[in-house]
């Protein structure tokens, strides 16, 4: 656990994450960014948009064995809805994303992409991948807005608008996601996922749900 | 972060008030009042599209009805009707939205009492031949293909909803599972159902309203159990075998031995006295007629101590002869007599007696195996007219 002081407004920030890149000051919202052993703010974000995941920071789960803790996120919302990209930390230090998009859940890994992939402005549904033996086809491509930013990420992303998001899905319940936002372009694999699979602990409560 | 809920909400057409039990998940909203469809991410619920209904249908299910189902507890949330419309004629079902904040979304589609309770898949089902498509292990065969128009709306959806919106649907059925694709420019979503009776869901959801009947048979509604043909056509030729092989045997074991023959000329009267020993059995008694006209016997079988067993055949000429079997006989010393009239002018001509004992018979054994075949018969042909029925509804 690495410890600062926020250079906004001096509250004590903590990382759980010893690789994370960035995080937000839980008190003033600040986005602060690690520069060697500074903490930087690069700006500051807006009130998160209402959004009904049952994650939140802290929520803890496991998945193929391994426990895993919810430690930061980036929300998108697009033309009918929005999800959230929480980013989760295993117990033995390595980094994965689970997606909650209205309640569908898929857990992902960054991976470095296998094969060549067309451009944003080029991909489309149905379009094919063949990557390790599987054959993912493209089922949605999404245009979406990042809203927001929570918590510890992996790498710096606050300054970023509008993005393409190419999902991809298998016969076999694979899942993945081409995600334009960065430079050069990241891919994420996993699979889709059953909430009562993860056995998640520490979720947030709904009123009248409990 | 505090629950974000929309409440104290006012309905900008009518003043209604307005709730949401999907919390942010809600993307449109319909007015229970006055039905319009407001904008559910705007915090002044900006009207979508003022409302259209000639009607306002109450659904059987009222929203906000929790109830039990696999996978956990899920609330009426929003509802629609949606119609296919097809030679001039408008066929309509009805969708409530189910919502579980940690489970998520689920649909329960009902269609004239027969039900599915439904989830959208994250599998891609691929190609199996050219209209049927397979999803991990299971075939599903093509029922259905047609456009869908919303007809109907109420309560609150995770996406825009809109009355006359148009969307290609695709059914394809395994039952009892069934297996759906709509299709807009943007994307193909499947989903999966499994069917659900009335009973199953009213009980679901506690509700004390009768549960609507079911009308026919429904794309896929599982046959009624008892209706295994197969298992039934099992079963009874594995009787019918054992039924055959005790048979073989009580034939290969019978004795079958000629206790008297004797020829004899028409005309004249007869008693044959013989011996008949072995176990209770049966006696098979064989007039051969030799006389070249049918002619008509009487028998009369007598031991002492034993009531006469009296008979007439009429016996006609040729043949391997006319043969009666005399069931149930103890051993003994026996006299037949037999008065054999022949038509009249007849005098001369043979016939013969035979007489012959432990002859087992195989006709039991026919009888047992048609016995034992209808059954599945029967299930087979209620079971083809059940597919029939279900069939019949497809356009495919």
């Amino acid at each position: 656990m690495i410890s600062a002081n926020c250079p906004n407004c001096g509250a004590p920030v903590t990382f759980k994450w010893s690789s994370a890149v960035q995080t937000t000051c839980p008190f003033c919202n600040s986005i602060l960014v690690r520069r060697d052993v500074n903490l930087e703010k690069v700006g500051v974000v807006a009130d998160l948009p209402p959004d009904s995941s049952p994650i939140q920071i802290g929520t803890e789960g496991t998945y193929m064995n391994k426990s895993f803790v919810a430690i930061g996120r980036i929300i998108y919302e697009y033309e009918l809805g929005g999800w959230n990209e929480w980013h989760i930390m295993f117990s033995d230090g390595v980094s994965g994303w689970l997606s909650d998009a209205q309640c569908n859940y898929a857990l992902t890994f960054m991976e470095s992409l296998p094969g060549p992939v067309p451009e944003a402005n080029a991909v489309q549904r149905d379009q094919a991948f063949d990557w390790n033996g599987h054959h993912y086809e493209v089922s949605v491509v999404t245009k979406a807005h990042y809203k927001g930013v929570e918590g510890e990420l992996p790498f710096e992303y606050w300054d970023h608008h509008e993005a393409i998001f190419a999902d991809l899905r298998t016969i076999d319940g694979r899942f993945g996601t081409i995600d334009y936002s960065q430079r050069p372009t990241v891919l994420y694999l996993g699979a889709g996922v059953d909430y009562d699979d993860l056995h998640l602990k520490n979720v947030r409560q709904f009123e009248g749900w409990n | 972060m505090p629950v974000p809920k929309v409440s104290g909400l006012n309905c900008p057409n009518c003043g209604g008030a307005i709730e949401l039990r999907s919390f942010s998940n809600a993307t449109s909203v319909v007015c229970q009042n006055c039905l319009s469809i407001l904008d559910a991410r705007d915090p002044n619920l900006a009207i979508l599209q003022r409302a259209k209904h000639k009607e306002h249908i109450v659904p059987d299910i009222p929203l906000g009805t929790r109830g039990a189902f696999a996978g956990g507890t899920f609330e009426t949330i929003g509802f629609q009707v949606r119609t296919v419309y097809e030679d001039g004629e408008a066929f309509s079902w009805q969708e409530y939205l189910l919502f579980n904040p940690y489970k998520g979304f689920r649909y329960l589609t009902v269609y004239q009492g027969h039900w599915n309770f439904v989830r959208t898949l994250n599998t891609l089902p691929q190609a199996d031949g050219p209209k049927n498509v397979r999803v991990l292990n299971t075939t599903f065969k093509i029922f259905s293909n047609a456009v869908a128009t919303t007809t109907f709306v109420l309560g609150e959806f995770p996406w825009m909803v809109k009355v006359g919106e148009q969307v290609q649907c695709t059914d394809y059925v395994a039952p009892p599972k069934i297996l759906s694709a709509e299709t807009t420019p943007e994307e193909i979503v499947w989903s999966m159902g499994d069917y659900m009776t009335s009973e199953e869901v009213w009980q679901a959801f506690k509700l004390t309203t009768p549960p609507p009947r079911a009308i026919g048979v429904f794309e896929n509604q599982p046959a009624p159990i008892g209706e295994k043909a197969s298992s039934l056509w099992r079963t009874s030729l594995m009787i019918a075998a054992a039924a055959v092989a005790i048979a073989f045997l009580i034939y290969s074991t019978g004795s079958r031995k000629v206790v008297y023959h004797q020829s004899y000329t028409i005309g004249t009267p007869i008693s044959a006295s013989f011996e008949v020993p072995g176990h209770n059995s049966n006696l098979e008694l064989k007039t051969i007629n030799q006389t070249g006209q049918p002619m008509y016997v009487e028998y009369s079988l007598e031991k002492p101590g034993m009531k006469p067993i009296k008979f007439g055949r009429q016996v006609s000429f040729g043949g391997g002869g006319d043969v009666a079997d005399i069931p149930s006989i103890d051993s003994g010393h026996y006299v037949l007599n037999v008065v054999a009239e022949a038509p009249a002018g007849l005098t001369t001509g043979q016939y013969v007696i035979e007489l012959k004992r432990d002859v087992p018979s195989l006709g039991w054994v026919f009888g047992a195996l048609i016995l034992l075949l209808i059954p599945p018969i029967l299930q087979s042909l209620r079971a083809s007219s059940f597919e029939r029925a279900r069939w019949a509804g497809s356009d495919c």
